[in-house]
């Protein structure tokens, strides 16, 4: 199983090619805090997201999965993404919305 | 601060810069930083694209280094066009960004960055600046004094900055928190402090007050344990006479997971129904625990 984790973002491997249309998200910043400003950004692939803002992200050769972080110390390792098309998850907490930190 | 518009604006007319300066007057680095979740920033003929600035673009960008005294941000301009401005420390060397126009205006038509120099006036006089697109300029008040242990904006008994006029913000290990946060830790009030919803809030709260104590005056009990991390049941009515209390569903389940880069303690409330470790973190994850494999986790 090719997935990866980075504190609250994991990306799952998936076989489906993507909707023609997910439109190129802006930036490649999958999720921010915002308690410490820090960002989970892929760099060397793309990001897709839906209408409804579920994220996807195709890697075409390999990526990389890195922690910004805004304001304190940095405290996730940057992770090598191996290519393939991956579902962004957000972690969530016990009322269903989406963790902040 | 008046003297400190006066200088700003007369750096600006030696720069020949036309336009009169757009004052923004913050408090606290974490206030500029992150204005809209516990600053505060007074404006003063503040363009609107900065007001928007502030709570979106703005924040996101700007990043800081306390261990060199120095904030540096990188912003957009109206065309996206990708610069650097770097702001300076007080009591810091001013390096001088090659590529930032300001800095560039500063040397060629300004009066310089020697320690007569209008520049290096005004950096005596603020806690830092940043000038900005349009004649925007921040200038940081200084605060009546800064907690730091270990290098990090931390105090667990008080604020971290106080200024002036009585404004004061508080944070543990850089993560800015609330008075009544802190609170949890004098009155170690577990129950309020497993219900804060800011994980790193959480976290750095728990670490004050310690993970083995939290788990003993929850009464927690262990139901499960794996590589991924420790399953807990809490009733959370324990020590309340409500009748409504008891009649709810009280027990409560949480996670506690160890993050795999910096070794910090996270402890996460999941639905009732989760029996295993890996089910909790699945679902957590929007997941099957057949899904929950990872390849690589930082």
């Amino acid at each position: 199983m090719s997935n990866y984790r980075q504190g609250d973002v994991a990306l799952f491997k998936i076989k489906e090619a993507l909707a023609d249309t997910l439109k190129v998200k802006n930036d490649c910043i999958l999720a921010r805090g915002e308690a410490t400003g820090a960002t989970h950004e892929l760099i060397g692939g793309i990001v897709y997201e839906d209408e409804e803002g579920n994220m996807y992200v195709q890697v075409d050769e390999e990526g990389q999965l890195i922690h910004n972080q805004g304001f304190g110390e940095d405290n996730h390792n940057t992770l090598t993404i191996e290519k393939g098309t991956y579902k962004v998850n957000i972690e969530r907490d016990y009322y269903n919305r989406r963790v902040i930190d | 601060m008046k003297e400190i518009e006066d200088m700003i604006e007369e750096l600006y007319n030696k720069m020949r810069i036309k336009k009169k300066p757009n004052i923004i007057k913050a408090q606290s680095l974490l206030g500029i930083y992150k204005a809209v979740y516990v600053g505060r920033i007074a404006a003063k003929n503040s363009p609107e694209y900065l007001g928007k600035s502030l709570g979106g673009r703005l924040r996101d960008v700007i990043k800081t280094d306390h261990s060199q005294e120095i904030m540096w941000c990188t912003c957009h301009s109206d065309k996206d066009a990708e610069r650097q401005v770097i702001a300076y420390h007080a009591g810091t060397k001013v390096p001088v960004a090659n590529r930032v126009d300001f800095m560039r205006g500063v040397i060629r038509h300004g009066d310089g960055f020697g320690s007569e120099s209008i520049i290096s006036q005004i950096t005596k006089k603020v806690e830092s600046w940043m000038p900005f697109w349009k004649g925007v300029f921040i200038v940081e008040e200084k605060p009546l004094y800064i907690k730091r242990k270990e290098g990090r904006l931390h105090c667990k008994d008080g604020p971290v900055m106080e200024y002036a006029d009585g404004f004061k913000m508080y944070a543990l290990q850089d993560i800015p928190v609330t008075e009544k946060m802190l609170s949890l830790i004098k009155n170690k009030n577990v129950l309020q402090l497993i219900s804060i919803r800011n994980v790193e809030q959480q976290r750095v709260v728990m670490e004050e007050i310690g993970m083995d104590f939290i788990l003993e005056r929850l009464n927690a009990k262990r139901i499960d344990r794996s590589d991924y991390g420790e399953l807990y049941e809490v009733d959370l009515t324990q020590g309340s006479t409500s009748h409504w209390d008891h009649q709810r569903n009280s027990i409560a389940k949480y996670v506690k997971v160890i993050d795999p880069s910096s070794e910090r303690v996270y402890f996460n409330r999941v639905p009732s129904d989760k029996e295993r470790v890996i089910d909790a973190l699945a679902w957590r994850f929007n997941c099957t625990p057949e899904e929950y494999v990872f390849k690589a986790e930082a």
